[in-house]
């Protein structure tokens, strides 16, 4: 839902500057080198299995650079995330430029229970794409 | 996106507390007002979260960003003179851990890792960079602890009451300057002290603010036991390997 609201609050602000910082490394960064190459993800090192956020890093990386389909193998979730943080950042932006709306969103138990399948559904996604 | 708050729950975000002596440090002054919150923070978390303004976001993440930068800051470069003789040991060992072959891939990288924040230029680098690494670590911990409690239907008084909760937990990261034990012993107690700022803030009940709080801390840890233990056992196969045992 679309409601009319007035300017962005300092959280909505900085969360967007927040998203941006991760959308800008995520552009610059390669994938193959330092500092990203450091990291591993040590549940899936103990287990085999990859935990929830796994393929996040990859799906930001190919997201940025248009790649959704690619982006959304990598990680459901990741690419929800790019994408949602994009889409906070232009509307940020919009919103300091003087548009009148925001997103209002009514959190429902229906709605809760769609996030926690989609999560779910992601995690398994993941699992059985990328698992032993 | 930040959702604007519905119409119907406007009213229960309105600010009714009095205002953490650090939102009225124009009047105490500000060390007394920062003074004065950490220590019904530490001492009197249930008064300290009755108190707090949800429109004083701004104040709020200022006593986060420089309580965490200050005293992380201090702590680093104290570490870095008090446990300079035991870094350069355990840069040794870890140096000629790294090159073994038996290793797996991922424990080298970390221990690559690991070798290259304990140099002296990481630690002044870490130190400037302070102010903005807390601004981000705040903010994510703010954002993934209200969307845990929004999934469990928690979030009653909207991000402002859960970043409230969040920025002020972190008083006890004043014991970061603490060598050692500090780090562990502070970031205990912010867990500890984000549930009960949740649970005031968002006036829900104990058993649900600990949920909402403890859920991402219950993966982390989940994942770090078991970090733990393949690192222990990756490293008894190395020093078996060297031993000459199979």
């Amino acid at each position: 839902m679309i409601a009319r609201a007035g300017r962005p609050s300092l959280h909505a602000v900085a969360l967007a500057g927040i998203a941006m910082l991760l959308l800008a490394a995520a552009a610059a960064l390669p994938l193959d080198a330092p500092p990203l190459s450091l990291f591993f993800c040590p549940f899936r090192a103990a287990t085999g299995l990859p935990c929830p956020g796994c393929g996040c890093a990859h799906a930001f990386h190919f997201a940025v650079r248009g790649q959704l389909a690619v982006a959304f193998c990598c990680s459901p979730l990741g690419t929800l995330l790019a994408v949602a943080s994009a889409a906070h950042v232009l509307w940020t932006a919009l919103r300091i430029a003087g548009l009148p709306y925001a997103p209002a969103f009514q959190l429902t138990r229906r709605a809760r229970w769609a996030a926690a399948a989609t999560l779910a559904a992601s995690w398994l996604f993941v699992a059985l794409r990328n698992g032993p | 996106m930040v959702p604007e708050p519905a119409p119907a729950a406007l009213q229960a975000r309105l600010p009714e507390g009095s205002g953490t002596p650090w939102e009225r440090r124009a009047e105490l002054g500000f060390w007394r007002g920062w003074a004065q919150t950490v220590q019904l923070a530490l001492l009197e978390p249930g008064k300290l979260f009755e108190s707090v303004r949800l429109d004083k976001g701004a104040a709020q993440l200022g006593f986060a960003v420089f309580t965490i930068s200050v005293f992380w800051a201090f702590g680093q470069l104290l570490e870095a003179l008090l446990l300079q003789g035991q870094r350069e040991r355990l840069r040794a060992i870890l140096g000629r851990v790294a090159q073994n072959p038996d290793l797996a891939p991922a424990l080298q990288r970390l221990i690559r890792a690991q070798l290259e924040e304990s140099s002296p230029g990481w630690v002044v680098g870490l130190a400037l960079l302070t102010p903005v690494i807390a601004l981000v670590f705040l903010y994510l911990n703010a954002a993934v602890t209200h969307a845990v409690a929004a999934l469990l239907g928690q979030a009653k008084r909207g991000f402002a009451a859960t970043f409230a909760a969040c920025a002020y937990a972190c008083a006890p990261l004043v014991l970061l300057a603490v060598p050692a034990c500090g780090s562990i012993v502070g970031v205990l107690w912010v867990i500890v002290l984000t549930s009960i700022g949740l649970k005031v803030t968002h006036r829900i009940s104990t058993g649900a603010a600990a949920a909402a709080v403890l859920a991402p801390y219950f993966v982390l840890c989940c994942v770090m036991f078991l970090a733990m233990g393949s690192l222990m056992m990756a490293l008894r196969s190395v020093a078996r390997g060297a031993q000459g045992l199979p």
